[in-house]
């Protein structure tokens, strides 16, 4: 009886055991495969919906008089076609923590639009309205898995505005000018998904992109 | 699976951004000066014109009861329904959504519009805006207004001087419309006149409502000369639609709208 006893109190001491290292060798691996490693260094390329600069209107002056009622016979002699490049992003973030990161970007955006004569489709004057925008932003990485990432930032910067406005039946004739202006962006979410190559989508609002931008970037 | 998964949300992002290239494109309007030109001067002027004899013909018929308060005040929200009522209503002196009147000493009535009017262009002033311009309102009986433009102190300084207009009307009011019978709108840029026989006809705002379009009658516009442009046409106003004719060519557009000024797409094809 005591030998059974004790067989069995060994028994059970065993099997403790042995669930034991079991649920602890469990615990390590999903330990292990939830870790989440820190990569210093992200390059992005990205593109958004819709242009920061378009959002907030490019700066064109009509080439006709739009105060007179011969500006308004004379336009109706043309047509415009508006258009918009689109903004493209090259981005470089360096962690510093796991949370904690600078992000930096150069942005280029382009408006023109085109008047055209009615009765021959002859381009008549052009009116173009470009930014190029640098911008710095704190970057809080708020939620961090190995395949995704949450994150916030908010940034400022310069933006290189170049523009030219056309006289009617001078087009590409127009005076050039350029000019500084404040750029400034702010992102309260944005995803990756991925390890070192990874896509990412935000929303977000300001010079670079107001409402949704999204790309790829590489993780080293 | 990945990579084609890749490759197709590529293949959708890309024609995307290329399509979304071109945000504008015009060449599918018609546009047409001449309409634009007509809506302005009908926004500016010509119901101007209307809402002056009708707040004329509201405050003639309100000095006949205008001791019983509850009756002009029954009378008032004929019209002025929808929340613009009179702010202010005195023996002599109303104050309305489209303007203010004045009981003069012979028993003419200024109208004073609440909107500034506006020149159609801005050439050679500081601002469009006509600050200066009312209208004096004679009855003639049979609820039958005529009305003249009077030169009023500007009281804002600035603007441009209705001094150069010159607008004179006859107008009718009965239970059902107002009529304005015959015009002379003379404006720096264009002259607008009436046309024999095709008076133009708008119901009126205590049978109908508030409403902006006038359903018939039909106005000749000619543009002036210092305006630069050489151009006459008759505007023909119809129910829901108004015609721009030149000869035996007609152009059917839009009705005009109060709360928009319609810029592109009013050509009705």
């Amino acid at each position: 009886m005591k030998t059974v006893g004790l067989a069995s109190f060994v028994t059970m001491l065993l099997a403790c055991g042995l669930l034991s290292a079991s649920a602890e060798a469990r615990r390590v691996r999903t330990e292990t495969a939830n870790a989440f490693e820190l990569k210093r260094h992200e390059l992005t390329v990205s593109t958004g919906i819709v242009p920061g600069r378009y959002s907030f209107g490019y700066n064109y002056i009509s080439p006709f008089d739009d105060g007179s009622l011969a500006g308004l016979y004379e336009s109706a002699a043309y047509y415009e076609r508006e258009y918009t490049s689109g903004v493209w992003s090259l981005g470089y973030t360096y962690n510093f923590t796991k949370l904690l990161a600078v992000y930096t970007s150069i942005s280029y955006e382009r408006g023109w639009t085109d008047y055209c004569r009615r009765s021959d489709d002859a381009l008549a004057a052009r009116n173009v309205d470009g930014y190029l925008s640098a911008v710095a932003s704190f970057k809080v990485n708020w939620f961090n898995r190995p395949m995704v990432r949450l994150y916030s930032y908010a940034g400022i910067g310069i933006s290189f505005n170049h523009y030219s406005n056309d006289s009617v039946g001078y087009p590409g004739k127009g005076r050039k000018y350029h000019d500084l202006m404040f750029a400034g962006q702010v992102t309260p979410i944005g995803v990756t998904v991925g390890k070192s190559i990874f896509g990412f989508a935000e929303l977000g609002l300001g010079t670079c992109f107001s409402g949704i931008a999204f790309g790829v970037g590489y993780r080293f | 699976m990945k990579r084609t998964a890749i490759y197709l949300t590529a293949l959708a992002i890309v024609p995307m951004m290329i399509s979304s290239c071109r945000v504008y494109d015009s060449k599918e309007y018609m546009e047409v000066p001449a309409y634009l030109l007509a809506q302005a001067a009908y926004k500016n002027f010509v119901n101007p014109l209307l809402k002056s004899a009708e707040l004329a013909d509201f405050f003639a018929r309100y000095q006949e009861i205008r001791s019983d308060r509850e009756a002009a005040l029954a009378l008032a929200d004929t019209y002025f329904p929808g929340g613009w009522g009179i702010s202010e209503l005195y023996y002599e002196m109303a104050a309305g959504y489209y303007g203010d009147i004045y009981l003069e000493d012979d028993g003419s009535f200024l109208v004073i519009p609440t909107w500034g009017m506006y020149y159609l262009s801005c050439s050679g002033v500081l601002s469009c805006d006509i600050y200066d311009i009312g209208f004096s309102v004679v009855p003639e009986g049979d609820r039958r207004y005529s009305i003249s433009s009077v030169t009023i102190p500007d009281s804002y300084g600035s603007g441009a001087s209705g001094a150069e207009s010159v607008i004179s009307a006859t107008v009718s009011c009965d239970d059902e419309n107002i009529v304005l019978e015959e015009c002379l709108i003379e404006l720096p840029e264009c002259t607008v006149t009436s046309v024999g026989g095709a008076p133009v006809t708008r119901p009126a705002v205590y049978n109908a409502g508030d409403v902006f379009a006038s359903s018939s009658g039909r106005l000749d516009y000619e543009c002036s000369e210092e305006s630069g442009v050489e151009d006459s046409f008759t505007l023909g106003f119809h129910d829901g639609y108004v015609t721009i004719e030149r000869g035996t060519s007609v152009l059917k557009c839009k009705a005009f709208e109060k709360t928009r000024t319609l810029q592109y797409d009013y050509v009705i094809k």
